[in-house]
């Protein structure tokens, strides 16, 4: 026979006679403060920092979510680039210098993963964001996430084209 | 009519998450060279002088810093109510100060150039 869980919730006082001396119950999660405890609407306890590994869908949606960390960061070297460019030649030569540090490669290496795993589940969701009618039909979704697919890689040809690589 | 603060943060996070997606690969993929020794002609300290120097340049290195530090501190806001840190009020302080100041940053050495 099990106990009846007794909780140290504030509305443990209202349950005990509830859940009455001697009747077998399984032990329930602690009911939350302003609920009826359990006879209340079913609370599904979800664990705050362990709920991710409970589907895979989870887990990438928890990947992209880590993505902004390495974009953030990246925008954050950025702007210490801006910084030596405005302070003049030398500064601006001596950063360029501290990009070369097996450190710097590191991170560049996560930041590139990062932003492309953006890049294509930003695009792959533009058709669910962004649904286009036309007439009764609606445009199919690949053709959104495609065009937005061709509008990234020629872009990134020209940036790259300008900036001399080729 | 109820008075909301989304679209404020929205807005930008919407823009910035595109522009991240169409900009920031490219931009990383340049640097990275830099970083492996290759410099590319146009990440050298005249080029990118003159690049921000101009103001069509000066327009487009703030659009895409701001709004990529703008967009990235409200997903960070989320990653980090996702990983069960739940001080959701302080947390979005911290970070929208800190791409605030970011992006005033960019704009004080943007006028500088």
């Amino acid at each position: 026979m099990s106990k009846p869980l007794v909780s140290a919730g504030p509305s443990q006082g209202g349950d005990s006679h509830k859940l009455g001396a001697g009747v077998a119950r399984e032990p329930q999660p602690p009911p939350r403060e302003g609920r009826m405890g359990g006879a209340g609407p079913l609370i599904r306890e979800v664990p705050p920092t362990s709920w991710y590994f409970r589907h895979p869908r989870y887990l990438r949606y928890m990947a992209r979510e880590i993505t902004s960390l390495f974009v953030g960061a990246y925008c954050v070297l950025l702007v210490i680039a801006l910084q030596s460019l405005a302070a003049g030649q030398a500064s601006y030569e001596a950063f360029l210098l501290t990009l070369r540090s097996p450190t710097s490669i590191a991170f560049h290496v996560l930041a590139l993963v990062a932003a492309l795993y953006h890049a294509a589940t930003w695009f792959n969701a533009t058709q669910k964001a962004m649904p286009i009618q036309l007439g009764e039909e609606f445009v199919p979704g690949n053709l959104i996430s495609g065009a937005h697919y061709v509008a990234w890689a020629a872009l990134s040809i020209v940036i790259l084209f300008l900036a001399g690589v080729f | 009519m109820a008075k909301s603060n989304k679209p404020i943060i929205w807005f930008p996070f919407a823009a910035g998450g595109t522009v991240i997606a169409f900009f920031i690969p490219v931009i990383v993929l340049l640097t990275f060279l830099a970083a492996l020794g290759y410099v590319p002609t146009g990440l050298s300290y005249d080029s990118m002088r003159a690049f921000a120097g101009s103001g069509l340049g000066k327009l487009l290195i703030f659009g895409v810093i701001a709004l990529s530090l703008w967009s990235s501190a409200h997903r960070l806001r989320c990653t980090c109510y996702d990983f069960g840190l739940r001080a959701d009020k302080l947390v979005a302080n911290v970070l929208y100060l800190a791409a605030g100041a970011g992006s005033i940053a960019t704009a004080v050495f943007l006028l500088r150039i």
